[in-house]
Parts: structure tokens; C-alpha cells; sequence
């Protein structure tokens, strides 16, 4: 039993985390811990959850991906501008595995730069960032597409079982993830990679082959966190995403998802992503400034790399 | 040997004819960003004008909406190729002025539209084209504050843009008047959300969970009215409020047809990106100019929104 409790120390100290904060909030404004607003930290943070998924793979592999942001605006743009009312739900599917399948080849080509060309992961991913947001502002050409179907709508902004549809979608991913990481002979390469690249190799892992998986499932999850985010605000925007990959890289930190790769339970993301989204929501509620939030998020990001560390050293 | 001479001669007095009237002025169009929808009918409207009346208008707008650091940099690069005259809509109406009053060092002349700019000299500015926008936030907000019978409390959010930007605060002023006016008027909560869409409907969200009891959303432009709309909805509540925009966009007035917000205040931005280039030749040409050329103002209601949308889309 103790020993249990020890293996699983890190993930309990950031639940407890959580239970704090939560215990907090509901002191100072009551009306935080109504389901439905806990429903609406979830939803919220559904979002972010996503994004942190496919960004946490790319850490594991001792790496990082700037570019979801921008994948995420020209997945919107894309099925924005050619989807709309007027599409059979047979086109509009095909459309979006389509699209789906143009934000892996975006991931892709980010594992191509950092596996083959050998590029640093920051500045491939920047690159790629870049690319990505310029051509979602080309075809934007300056129109608003905001004409959809009920169908597409309930894909963000519905309830299932009660339950909002994002959540859904983000446990569902999470969980298949997860499952791949923990179970599955690639989960165990990309640690392996992750943990020690030239041990891997040695060992017969394929490297190259595994950093292009994880770049492209981070492109993946970015794609249907696009779809998910476009349906939610039922209109699709070049701009958006510009601050995503940010949240993401922080929930996947606090989370406990080590930046030198090989270490850490995309699990803990959630927790990440709760932690960002309540500080936020419960900002809000508390009335502080929105300019106020930014600063504060940014506090409490260092503020976890610095714990996450010295348990680190504890460990060893 | 003589029909080529003639021929030649003929071409000749073509071309400096044509050299001669093709001596246009030349403008550059320094608006918020150049991919909102907003924007782009202000920027349609500006070339066609300058098409019809000989101005030539190029426009060097920031790729990244509310990005001041490019506007500055946009006025410098237009002072740099001693252009005929610069407008533009500044994000930051006091950040941009230095690089007003270099602009007006080199002798060339600023026009603003649409947003103001806090300059030192008021003489720097040749004219402003533009909505009122303390007077449209009164107005807007006195009449939605008359959709409610007397003597209901009104529980008030105001979605707030970017007080960087003098349209906000002139906005938010005109607002606050006609809350003073008003017994009735409870001003619950207010965020600013930056003019955007997405911003609005999250912090929408959070204000629907602390506050049970909302009878009005006054947004300050379309965009974020319409991503409260989709939060309200969201949460089921959409009898409960009523909502309304500014800017007469067309996803406003649409919204506006559709009973999504009950009104919207009509900046006219067509005739904002008309007006101001129309300014610039009679300014140019040696004509006397106001200090204040006003477009837009009205309210835009269910009544007459369709006649609004009709004028924009053509």
C-alpha cells in the first residue's frame, strides 16, 4: 500500500493540487461549484486538453510543436470556407477526414525537419507555424464563415448523456492516447527515445520512424481539436490558436510531462489543463482584470516546473 | 516614312496624355488588420472611391488584428515612400502618435478614421471620419435600456473591447451616461474581450455561471455580441437576456434579422473608407475640410435592419 501510494506520489500531490484550488474558488464565489459550471471548466478545458495530448507525445520524444495554433486556424479556415450549409453529411465527413489528413501531413512534415533534417524542434515547429497561419490568412480573404449545420454544431456546442460534446471528444482521445503510450509497443519507443536517444537506437528502436509518429499524431490531435474549437464557436478565424500552443505546453507541464522527454503520464495532463482553465474561470469569476490572468498563468507555470523539478531530484 | 512619323507621333501624345492623367495621388490605408470582415468593406470602399476620384490607395494593414507595434511601423514605411497622404485607424490611439508627428514632420498629411488618435497638436490631424462613439454607445444603450418595461431592475454586463483604443473608452462613455440616466440600471460585470468572437463567448461563460440573473448584454461591436450569443445559447439561457452589438456589420445586421441581438449601431465602415478618401483628394486639391467628418450613427434595429444590410451588400 505504501509503496503504491510512493509510485503514485506525483500524481496525487497534483491532484491535491487541483482539490485546493477547487476548495478555494468555491469559498469565494459559491456559484463555482454548481455542475454546471464545473461542466463549463471541463468543457473549457477540453480544448486545451486536446492540444496538450498530442503536444505531450512530442515532449516524450524530448521535443516540442509551436505549430498547433496555426494548425488549428487552417483546419478552421479550411472547413470553414468549404463546408458550409449546403454540403451532404457524406461530403462534409469526407471533408473533414480530408482536412484531418492535411493536419497529420502538417505534423508530419514538423517529424520530417526534426527526425530527417535534424532541425531543432523549436525552430522547425516555428517554421512550420508560420507556413500554416500564412496560408489559413490567404484563404481567408478577409470573409467571415459562419454558416453551419446542426450537425456540425453538435460536434462542439452539444450534450450527450448530459454531458458537453468537447468533453467527450477530449476524454475519448486522451484515453486512446493514453492506452497507445502505456500499452502499446510504439507508447514504449517513444518513451525509450524520449529517455535516452542513443540507447534507443543502439537497441534497434527506428528513431527517425518513431519522432515522425509522434509529430504526426500531435498534427492529428491539433486537426480534430480544430474541428471540435471551429464547431464550439460556429464560425472558423485565421487568428485563433496563437496562444494555444502555449496553454497546451503548460497544461502538459504542470501535468508533469518532462521537457527533457521519457518522462511523465499523459494523464497528468488533465490535471494540467483543469489547473490553467481554473485559475482562468476562477479569475474571471473573482472579477480580476483579463489582462491580469495573463500575467498570473504565467506565475503559476514557473511555479510547477520549479516543484516538478525538486521532486525530480527527490527521486534520485 | 511619313505614316510611321505620324503613327510615332501619335503614340507619343498618347502616352504623355495618358502619363498626364494618370498623375493620381497616392494613399496609404493603414486600418486594424487585414483580415476581419469589418475591416475589409472599409478597405473595399476606400479603393473604389480612389478608383473613381483619382486617389491611388494601397493598403499596409497588420496581419495579426489589434497589433499596434505593425501600425507604427506601417506609418514609417509610408513615410518612407513619400507617399501623398496617410489614414489610418490607429489601434493604439496614443501609441501611434509619434509616428504621427513624424509623418506630419515630413509634410505628410494624416487623416483618421473610424478611431481617433490623442494627439499633442491637434493641428496633425487633418480630419477625422468617423461614428461618434461616445454619442452611438449612448444612443445604442438607451435604446436597449427602453426594451425593458419601468421600474424592472436591468442587470447589466458590458463586453468591453481594448481600452488601448479611443472607440472603447468613447463607447464605454456613452454607455455609462445613459446608465446614470437610468434608475433601473445594474452594471453586474464587465471584461474586455478584445473585439473577438472567441474571447467573448468563453468570458460569456464564466459570466453565465456567477451571475443567475442577466437581463442585458451590450457588447461593444458585432463580433463579440454574436459569441455571446453562442455562449447564452450554449447555456440554454437565451430568453432569459437580451444582447446587443455595435459596428452594423453585416454578420450584425444578419444577426440582427435573425433575432440573435436586438441592435447593433451603424459605423457605416463603407462610408467610413469613402468619406476618408474623398477627404484626402479634397485636401490635396487645396479645399477646406472640417475637423470632423461624421458618418454612421444610427441604430440599427429589427425594423430597419434589412435596409442597412441591403446598402452594404452590393
Amino acid at each position: 500500500m505504501k509503496q503504491a501510494f510512493k509510485a503514485h506520489a506525483d500524481a496525487l500531490s497534483r491532484l491535491a493540487a487541483v482539490a485546493l484550488i477547487f476548495a478555494i474558488l468555491i469559498l469565494i464565489s459559491p456559484s463555482f461549484g454548481t455542475i454546471t459550471n464545473i461542466l463549463n471548466v471541463l468543457r473549457i478545458s477540453s480544448l486545451t486538453l486536446m492540444i496538450a495530448t498530442g503536444i505531450a507525445m512530442c515532449m516524450l520524444v524530448g521535443g516540442i510543436d509551436l505549430s498547433v495554433g496555426a494548425t488549428i486556424a487552417l483546419t478552421s479556415i479550411l472547413f470553414g470556407r468549404y463546408f458550409q450549409i449546403g454540403h451532404s453529411a457524406l461530403e462534409m465527413v469526407m471533408g473533414m477526414a480530408g482536412i484531418l489528413a492535411l493536419s497529420a501531413a502538417i505534423g508530419a512534415s514538423n517529424g520530417l525537419c526534426v527526425a530527417y533534417l535534424k532541425l531543432p524542434p523549436f525552430l522547425a515547429t516555428y517554421g512550420v507555424q508560420q507556413i500554416a497561419r500564412g496560408l489559413a490568412y490567404l484563404l481567408t480573404e478577409g470573409l467571415v464563415y459562419s454558416n453551419f449545420t446542426e450537425e456540425f454544431k453538435f460536434i462542439g456546442g452539444g450534450y450527450a448523456l448530459g454531458v458537453p460534446t468537447p468533453i467527450l471528444f477530449a476524454a475519448a482521445l486522451l484515453i486512446a492516447i493514453g492506452l497507445m503510450l502505456n500499452k502499446t509497443t510504439l507508447g514504449r519507443r517513444i518513451y525509450a527515445v524520449g529517455s535516452n536517444r542513443e540507447a534507443a537506437r543502439y537497441s534497434g528502436i527506428n528513431v527517425k520512424g518513431t519522432l515522425l509518429t509522434a509529430y504526426t499524431l500531435s498534427g492529428l490531435t491539433a486537426g480534430i481539436a480544430g474541428i471540435v474549437y471551429t464547431s464550439r464557436l460556429n464560425c472558423a478565424e485565421p487568428t485563433i490558436g496563437a496562444e494555444f500552443a502555449q496553454q497546451a505546453i503548460a497544461a502538459a507541464a504542470i501535468g508533469g510531462i518532462s521537457f527533457k522527454g521519457g518522462h511523465g503520464n499523459v494523464f497528468g495532463v488533465i490535471i494540467g489543463a483543469v489547473i490553467l482553465t481554473l485559475i482562468t474561470n476562477g479569475m474571471t469569476l473573482l472579477g480580476i482584470d483579463s489582462n491580469w490572468q495573463v500575467g498570473v498563468t504565467g506565475v503559476i507555470i514557473i511555479l510547477s516546473v520549479l516543484i516538478d523539478r525538486n521532486t525530480a531530484k527527490k527521486k534520485v | 516614312m511619313k505614316k510611321l512619323l505620324a503613327v510615332l507621333v501619335v503614340a507619343m501624345l498618347v502616352v504623355v496624355s495618358a502619363a498626364a492623367v494618370a498623375e493620381e495621388y497616392e494613399v496609404t490605408l493603414i486600418l486594424k488588420d487585414n483580415t476581419s470582415a469589418g475591416w475589409r468593406y472599409l478597405a473595399a470602399a476606400a479603393i473604389a472611391t480612389g478608383e473613381e476620384i483619382g486617389v491611388k490607395v494601397t493598403e499596409n494593414s497588420p496581419l495579426e488584428t489589434q497589433n499596434a507595434d505593425e501600425q507604427y511601423n506601417a506609418v514609417l514605411d509610408a513615410i518612407e515612400k513619400e507617399v501623398d497622404a496617410i489614414c489610418i485607424a490607429p489601434v493604439d490611439s496614443a501609441g501611434i502618435v509619434p509616428a504621427i508627428e513624424k509623418a506630419v514632420e515630413a509634410g505628410i498629411p494624416v487623416f483618421t478614421t473610424n478611431t481617433r488618435a490623442f494627439v499633442n497638436n491637434p493641428e496633425d490631424i487633418v480630419t477625422f471620419v468617423g461614428v461618434g462613439n461616445e454619442q452611438g454607445g449612448y444612443d445604442i444603450a438607451k435604446y436597449m435600456f427602453g426594451l425593458f418595461p419601468e421600474g424592472q431592475e436591468i442587470n447589466l454586463i458590458i463586453m468591453d473591447g481594448n481600452r488601448a483604443g479611443q472607440t472603447t473608452l468613447d463607447r464605454i462613455a456613452g454607455i455609462e451616461r445613459a446608465i446614470a440616466e437610468d434608475s433601473r440600471v445594474k452594471l453586474l460585470d464587465s471584461q474586455e474581450a478584445k473585439f473577438s468572437r472567441a474571447q467573448a463567448q468563453e468570458t460569456m461563460e464564466s459570466f453565465l455561471v456567477k451571475y443567475s440573473d442577466i437581463d442585458l448584454v451590450i457588447a461593444l461591436n458585432d463580433e463579440m455580441a454574436i459569441g455571446c450569443y453562442n455562449a447564452i445559447v450554449a447555456a440554454g439561457r437565451v430568453d432569459e437576456m437580451l444582447i446587443s452589438g455595435f459596428d452594423g456589420a453585416p454578420e450584425g445586421l444578419q444577426a440582427v434579422l435573425d433575432g440573435q441581438i436586438s441592435a447593433t449601431l451603424n459605423q457605416s465602415l463603407p462610408g467610413q473608407g469613402s468619406e476618408v478618401i474623398k477627404a484626402v483628394k479634397t485636401y490635396l486639391d487645396g479645399g477646406e475640410l472640417e475637423d470632423w467628418i461624421r458618418v454612421g450613427g444610427e441604430v440599427c434595429t429589427p425594423e430597419n435592419a434589412a435596409e442597412f444590410l441591403g446598402r452594404l451588400v452590393k
